[in-house]
């Protein structure tokens, strides 16, 4: 509310002030190896349903 | 006439993974390719693979035989149209909330993993790296184990937390009820 009466930007705000205030620490946990679990999830899930679907449509063909 | 081969085929080699637990496999897979952030990601990524995959294909064979398949059939469409417009879309749903649902098991294998000294290696931060480090002073100060265990403990129940209100959020029938 200062920054703003201050007359600074949203956007100057948002990216400075709120995303390196406060999201900044999780955005470096989840650029780190500690976030392989996400990255492996998201792997997973994008084969995994992929496959399924492929099979799904080839065992429908008969 | 080959589909079934080739649908038989791969889902046998997903079951077959299937009959390790994940810790297992997840644990085999990393010693063969040595202790790493990539090796833990690819041990994890393929020791869920298969509940992706058999939840999929189990989607998919249910929507085949639905009431707006079989109008769309009876319209004309082939398979191909069918696979993209009608069963693909409605298949993909229920995998996001356990894709959701499955990265709370994913933190704790992770976790596990890395108390084994099979995970991420130090300096790249993890929760099962920081409680195998500290382990040999479990008794004389046991918050260098509790305080990451809270940790991962916490990121779960957020996770699940966050699944939870995904599956309220997306689930028609629930909120139909509440109306």
């Amino acid at each position: 509310m200062f920054l703003h009466a201050r007359g600074m930007a949203p956007a100057r705000i948002g990216l400075k002030h709120v995303l390196g205030a406060r999201e900044l620490p999780l955005m470096t946990i989840l650029a780190s190896g500690s976030a392989c679990w996400l990255l492996a999830v998201a792997a997973s899930m994008i084969v995994g349903t992929g496959l399924g679907l492929i099979c799904g449509y080839v065992g429908g063909l008969d | 006439m080959w589909g079934g081969w080739i649908d038989g085929s791969v889902m046998a080699a997903i079951d077959l993974t299937w009959c390790f637990p994940e810790i297992l496999l997840a644990l085999l897979l990393v010693v063969m390719m040595g202790p790493g952030s990539i090796s833990t990601m690819l041990a994890i990524a393929i020791a869920y693979l298969a509940q992706f995959a058999r939840l999929t294909r189990t989607q998919i064979a249910r929507l085949r035989g639905a009431t707006f398949v079989e109008a769309s059939r009876s319209m004309g469409a082939g398979p191909t149209h069918i696979w993209l417009r009608r069963l693909r879309p409605n298949a993909i749903a229920p995998i996001v909330i356990v894709a959701i649902l499955t990265v709370g098991n994913a933190i704790l294998l992770e976790a596990t993993l890395g108390f084994f000294g099979m995970g991420a290696q130090p300096p790249v931060p993890s929760w099962g790296g920081m409680m195998n480090a500290d382990s040999v002073q479990m008794f004389t100060v046991p918050w260098v184990i509790i305080c990451p265990g809270a940790g991962s403990a916490l990121s779960v129940i957020a996770i699940n937390l966050l699944g939870g209100g995904l599956l309220r959020g997306l689930d028609v029938r629930h909120r139909a009820s509440k109306v």
